[in-house]
């Protein structure tokens, strides 16, 4: 037997035989590309979802009206209006000896009416907001600026657009110094901010921002906050200046020791964990199914190995009575099978990265900051499964006829 | 001199515990150069005896030895071996691997021995030649009619050089004029001094062999020359 025969054995058994060669490669090509896919899509998911938390800011605590078991949602989130949060509390807040470590801090409440220019008319969400939020948000203008202190505190009539708005309302003219109208009052447009497309929960670009007091007052007509957002100096300061937001707000509001704060304090760490959670969770079905997409394949590739089973047994009998040794038919089948596997891995490699590509260019296309990520588990791990059943089942003929004799290998049916 | 000697060969069948004889007691021995011809009715152990003394199977009992050889303590990848460098088959079904040129068919043995390579071509090429289908070298075997494929399939049997020659029905599935065709290889591979070892259950076949050895329920009840032995070429010969 010289070096070149297995080959020359093998590659004559696989063109006598393109049917199950083909098929056997696609199955390959599937399971291999499909687990890429699965799992890249979704580590790419998991990367969006922490992202835009990430970009809401990680040292933001956010302070909810109402009480709240430890990792439960706040009254609040279920759409109850709760109106313990007053603008006392901001300003006892704002005496920044009970929590030090507070760098901004700005009120929140929302609300939502119709808004009107020469060009347009739209219903829009408003935001009441202290001049800090700009901080707080990482908010930049496009053009003009946000508010001034003293805006805040003579109900100025003035509104900053978010830049979607800006361009709906004022589609051919600069909207500075312009007069909109909301809700029946007259305001001026002194800032329009930059794009800065869907951050979470909100999009920014949509939003209209109007002085805290005046959306109080003219707007909405109520004396409650819907939230206080602040940011923290550093992320180790978060836990502290939790406690030290709690005790003044707590002694503010005049409860007892054995009673349950009427407000609820939360860090965007902490949410960030809770999301790093469900992606997690998110992370582990996706491996389920591109677990199943493997079994797919293998079953596949099992089947398109087995087609000819009888066939192949009955052709291991003849090359047995010819003179092949146990040696030259596993050598035979162990080449074919690697050969063909090998290659579907390859093709399955490449064909689920640009499938990959292709899904994360469709999915920026439709405005998600999508990154086009292949995680390397995901290539070995879709490769060496599908190789490795390939090669099992491959074999299988070879090891089943080497049980019996070339005479009942010949009458195998 | 002796090729193949058996004394008490015995070979039974057992299936999950139900147990067939296929050959019985066989004691006998065949010359170098003999043409043999195994008859007898359906199921009377003719194959059984054959891939036995084929080493395509082992017996359950007895002796045998292939040219001096006692075969019982050789292992299975040493018999195949044997059966590479010795012996060379032609089945009643052909047995032709499916979708493949006729010389890759042909030269499937000598991939599997230690000649060098660059000879194969060669010995291929004469092996065809030696049963007339050398024009079809390179037509795939699904493509021959069946006369034609069990050409090819005694080609693939000689390519090897083997001693002897082992043919189970390799007229069964040939029409009259192709059966005759194939005998007259086989007698022509004798003459060259080629052992040869038919199973028939014809009579008009097994007279073209030289000895007749006839089988009944895996029993060896007879064990005659042919009287008049016929010549598939319609040439009469003396007797060697
Ligand atoms: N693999 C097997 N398992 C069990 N019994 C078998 C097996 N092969 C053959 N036999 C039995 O052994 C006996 C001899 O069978 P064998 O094939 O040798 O007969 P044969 O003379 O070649 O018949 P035919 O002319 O029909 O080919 C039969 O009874 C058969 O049923
Ligand atoms: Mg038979």
């Amino acid at each position: 037997m010289k070096l070149s025969d297995p080959i020359k054995i093998s590659y004559r058994s696989l063109t006598a035989s393109k049917t199950r060669f083909f098929l056997t490669v696609l199955g390959v090509v599937i399971g291999v590309s499909a687990v890429i896919m699965v799992m890249s899509i979704g580590a790419s998911a998991q990367q969006l979802v922490l992202s835009q938390v990430q970009k809401a800011g990680s040292n933001i605590l956010i302070i909810l009206p109402g009480a709240s078991e430890e990792d439960g949602p706040p009254a609040s989130a279920f759409g109850i209006v709760t109106t313990t949060l007053k603008n006392t509390d901001l300003k006892v807040l704002r005496e920044r000896y009970s929590a030090p470590h507070l760098t901004a801090l700005s009120g929140y409440v929302t609300g939502s009416g119709t808004i009107e220019s020469s060009a347009a008319s739209l219903s829009v969400s408003v935001q009441g907001v202290s001049m800090e939020t700009a901080d707080i948000e990482n908010i930049t203008l496009a053009s003009g600026r946000f508010f001034f202190t003293e805006e805040e505190t003579n109900l100025a009539r003035v509104i900053v657009l978010g830049s979607t708005r800006a361009r709906e309302l004022f589609p051919n003219s600069d909207p500075l110094g312009q007069t909109v109208t909301l809700k029946d009052n007259l305001f001026t447009v002194i800032g329009v901010l930059e794009e800065r497309g869907s951050s979470g929960f909100s999009n920014p670009d949509t939003l209209v921002y109007v002085p805290l007091l005046t959306a109080q007052k003219i707007l909405l007509g109520i004396d409650y906050l819907n939230s206080i957002r602040a940011t923290v100096d550093a992320p180790e300061n978060i836990d502290r200046t939790i406690a030290d937001i709690t005790l003044s707000l707590r002694k503010q509001h005049h409860l007892e020791e054995d009673e349950e704060s009427d407000f609820s304090v939360r860090s965007t760490a902490a949410a960030l964990d809770v999301l790093t959670g469900i992606t997690d969770v998110l992370k582990y079905f996706l491996v389920a199914i591109a677990s199943i997409s493997l079994v797919v394949g293998g079953v596949g590739i099992m089947n398109s190995m087995l087609i000819s089973l009888s066939q192949r047994v009955r052709e291991i009998g003849l090359r047995k009575a010819v003179g092949a040794r146990r040696q030259h038919i596993v050598f035979q089948f162990l080449i074919e099978s690697s050969f063909i596997t090998v290659l579907g891995g390859i093709i399955g490699i490449i064909l689920g990265i640009i499938l990959t590509f292709i899904a994360s260019l469709i999915l920026v296309r439709l405005g998600y900051e999508w990154d086009f990520l292949v995680p390397p588990m995901s290539l070995a791990l879709g490769f060496f499964v599908s190789v490795s059943i390939g090669i099992i089942f491959g074999l299988y003929p070879a090891l089943k006829a080497s049980k019996v004799s070339p005479m009942e290998a010949l009458r195998y049916e | 001199m002796t090729l193949i000697a058996t004394k008490n060969l015995e070979k039974i069948y057992d299936n999950d515990g139900v147990r067939t004889v296929g050959l019985a007691q066989a004691t006998f021995s065949i010359e170098v150069g003999e043409f043999l011809a195994i008859m007898g009715p359906s199921g009377s152990g003719k194959s059984t005896l054959m891939q036995v003394l084929g080493l395509l199977d082992r017996a359950t009992a007895g002796d045998y030895w292939l040219d001096g050889k006692h075969i019982a303590e050789f292992s299975d990848d040493e018999l195949a071996t044997l059966r590479n460098k010795k012996i060379g088959f032609v089945f009643q079904s052909f047995n032709l691997l499916p979708k493949t040129s006729v010389s890759d068919n042909v030269e499937l043995p000598l991939l599997y021995d230690n000649h060098p390579e660059k000879d194969n071509r060669e010995r291929v090429r004469s092996a065809l030649t030696a049963v007339g289908m050398q024009h079809r070298a390179n037509h795939l075997s699904n493509q021959l009619s069946g006369g034609e494929k069990q050409r090819v399939a005694i080609a693939r049997a000689l390519v090897n050089d083997p001693d002897i020659i082992f043919a189970d029905e390799p007229t069964g599935n040939l029409d009259s004029k192709s059966g005759l065709q194939v005998m007259a290889i086989l007698q022509k591979l004798n003459d060259t001094g080629k052992t040869v070892v038919l199973v028939t259950h014809e009579t008009a076949t097994a007279e073209h062999a030289k000895r007749i050895l006839l089988m009944i329920d895996g029993k060896i009840v007879s064990d005659t020359p042919v009287a008049n032995r016929k010549f598939a070429d319609g040439n009469e010969r003396t007797l060697k």
